[in-house]
């Protein structure tokens, strides 16, 4: 496990904020993480109309590390910020082939979730931005250390096509075999580079 | 060798902007909470369509012999 300072911003104060970028993060966090998750989501549900609801809402992130936590292929990254963790990443380092260069290899979002207090669809005043940009340039560099430069890939929920499309990655449209038809996204090496340096 | 992630001041101004309009982030291999209630339900179809189909032809065998 290792923890790397990282910045957020703090909508409410409207500037940048550290924030830890915990690489591994312990059944313990992800216990406490949810146990917040859940009590805030619980109270934003009751306000808002069911067609509102996040698509998420059901995920269990102590149950999916009792999963996949103790295997070698997976990883847990959390953004943690004023004692809470601010969303988690769940990646899986079994590399796949890519589906836009099939002679390539790539590493998998298996989830990704930002805090329901942060969620724009929840609430009009949310807390913190950046900690799924944050999330998504920790996978690429994940994809870097496992030697597939930079190529990522995921499902995105439909809520959140537009923001796997402002990251520059690729949508590959419906995924026929995902159990839930979800979109499928990858970013090439090349997205990757401009998402992480702009050039 | 692992790299430390390294973000420059532009690259929080650019991803401020443009996170600026999502409603949300998240994605997954799947809708868990839905798709377990679904094979639940798919499941309890398929078993009593076969108990169906299973007594019918039990009837229509024993009709015939």
């Amino acid at each position: 496990m290792s923890r790397s300072a990282v910045k957020i911003l703090n909508l409410r104060a409207n500037r940048l904020v550290t924030a830890t970028l915990v690489s591994g993060v312990s059944i313990r966090e992800a216990q406490i993480a949810q146990m917040h998750w859940s009590r805030a989501l619980q109270k934003y549900l009751e306000a808002i109309p069911k067609e509102k609801w996040p698509e998420h809402g059901g995920w269990d992130w102590e149950a999916k590390h009792k999963k996949y936590g103790r295997l070698a292929a997976y990883r847990f990254y959390g953004v943690e910020c004023a004692n809470k963790m601010q969303g988690m990443l769940l990646l899986s380092t079994l590399l796949r082939t890519s589906r836009i260069d099939k002679k390539k290899q790539i590493v998998y979002g298996v989830y990704l979730a930002s805090a329901p207090w942060n969620l724009r669809l929840l609430t009009d005043a949310p807390e913190y931005s950046l900690v799924g940009s944050v999330l998504v340039a920790t996978a690429i560099q994940a994809s870097h250390d496992e030697g597939c430069e930079g190529r990522i890939s995921l499902h995105a929920l439909e809520q959140s096509e537009g923001f796997y499309k402002s990251c520059g990655m690729k949508d590959l449209g419906v995924d026929e075999e995902h159990e839930n038809r979800l979109k499928y996204f990858e970013m090439t090496t090349k997205a990757a580079k401009i998402f992480l340096t702009g050039k | 060798m692992k790299m430390k992630l390294k973000l420059s001041d532009k690259w929080y101004q650019i991803r401020t902007k443009a996170e600026a309009g999502c409603l949300d982030i998240a994605a997954g291999m799947s809708l868990e909470p839905v798709s377990k209630k679904q094979k639940i339900r798919k499941a309890k179809k398929t078993v009593s369509t076969r108990s169906t189909a299973s007594k019918v032809k039990t009837i229509s065998r024993t009709r015939a012999s």
